[in-house]
């Protein structure tokens, strides 16, 4: 059995919209197949087991500790990258 | 990688009739086609892009601005390349949920972007990962969403200020970034997915100083957390859009929010009906909208599949 990371992109009520790491794909999950991992925070990721990729199984979901953390702090420091020649205020472009 | 498929697809809106309404007593009146002095004009489009957001800001002289980018590459870069668009001058990212930024990575891949700006929240998706390697790859100058006012070719994009991220902490909606969208006499305001909260602390923070604006896009697709008695009071619109696709996943837009519209004689302008929404945005005269396909009889109150009671096709990926 193999399995893939998806990571929680965002949620409603009813359900949870995931993205794959794999190739981006985009699924919504209904709340019901998921409910051994509630509260599920923003941006959660999980580790999933499917038949090579075609066919998730989320009642196996699992969350992988920590690495939304891991992730945000990599993308927070890029993102300071990115912006630290921003000069601030009005700018005419 | 994905395929690239949108170079090979018919430009979808060649020989669809066009319909315009000029901004007066009802938005919703329907009025014949009338020249658009386009030297003169500004337009901002909501292009159809399924359910998500994405919008083209055209300067006077064709300089471009990409407000969110749908979820799926195809509309967008369709667009761009039907408009003889070669370079995106500024790419704002309204929050980093895919239906807004899904399209974002390969964009910009064929489209350079010049100036970048997104509210600063990451992501853990690799959609947001990739939006960022696209980013670095093109050398692209990044802003802070932070007030301040852009201006490009004459047309003014006001950025509210952020809520304090201890109001919400890594919620992306709530820290939707807000642009105001001034030329001539037109005032259009985008907010992104934002809700209640953030737009509450928009009217109550007096740096905020929010007046009547002549388009507001309606934020989070028509949700019924996305716009309020409070914030339409105070905005006022003559006109609003929503952005979102027929039969969406989450029954956007929501009955009350549409009920909030029709008792303030509002007809919204609907992608999902209408297809690609245009606001022409002139020096001097008035603000004019245009769309895609006729609205002709079609009801712009009519709700979307209430999430409660449509099937779910989980368990099999599918884009969205």
């Amino acid at each position: 059995m193999l399995s893939t990371s998806w990571a929680l992109d965002q949620q409603s009520s009813d359900f949870f919209t995931f993205v794959s790491d794999k190739d981006g794909i985009v699924v919504h999950v209904p709340a019901s197949q998921l409910t051994h991992l509630l509260p599920l925070e923003p941006g959660a990721v999980v580790r999933v087991m499917d038949a090579g990729g075609s066919r998730p199984y989320w009642n196996t979901a699992a969350l992988i500790e920590g690495e939304a953390n891991r992730r945000r702090q990599a993308a927070s420091a890029r993102y300071k990258h990115m912006t630290q020649s921003d000069p601030g205020g009005d700018l005419e472009l | 990688m994905k395929k690239l498929s949108w170079y090979h697809r018919p430009l979808r809106m060649l020989g669809v009739g066009l319909s315009f309404a000029l901004i007066v007593a009802s938005p919703s009146f329907a009025q014949p086609a009338r020249t658009v002095d386009s030297k003169n004009s500004a337009t901002l489009t909501f292009v159809s892009l399924g359910q998500g957001d994405g919008a083209v800001l055209r300067t006077p002289t064709g300089r471009t601005v990409i407000i969110d980018a749908g979820p799926d590459p195809t509309p967008m870069a369709q667009w761009l390349a039907k408009h003889g668009v070669t370079t995106i001058d500024l790419a704002v990212a309204s929050h980093n949920h895919a239906d807004h930024i899904g399209g974002m990575p390969e964009v910009f891949k064929h489209f350079p972007v010049t100036n970048y700006m997104e509210n600063g929240v990451p992501a853990t998706t690799v959609i947001y990962r990739r939006t960022l390697d696209a980013i670095a790859k093109r050398g692209t100058r990044g802003f802070r969403a932070e007030a301040r006012v852009l201006k490009i070719d004459g047309v003014a994009i006001e950025v509210l200020p952020m809520p304090p991220e201890s109001m919400r902490g890594s919620d992306q909606n709530d820290r939707s970034i807000g642009l105001l969208i001034t030329y001539g006499g037109t005032r259009v305001l985008l907010t992104g997915d934002s809700e209640e909260a953030e737009q509450d602390w928009w009217l109550k923070n007096p740096s905020v100083k929010l007046a009547p604006v002549t388009i507001l896009k309606a934020a989070h697709h028509g949700s019924h957390n996305g716009t309020s008695n409070a914030w339409m009071d105070r905005l006022a619109p003559k006109a609003v859009v929503i952005s979102l696709s027929a039969n969406n996943t989450y029954g956007h837009p929501h009955r009350p929010m549409l009920e909030m519209l029709r008792v303030r004689g509002l007809a919204p302008w609907r992608t999902d009906q209408v297809g690609d929404i245009t606001v022409i945005m002139p020096l001097t005269g008035a603000t004019q909208i245009q769309s895609e396909r006729s609205r002709g009889l079609i009801d712009p109150y009519q709700p979307g599949t209430s999430a409660s009671s449509r099937s779910f096709r989980s368990s099999r990926p599918s884009r969205r």
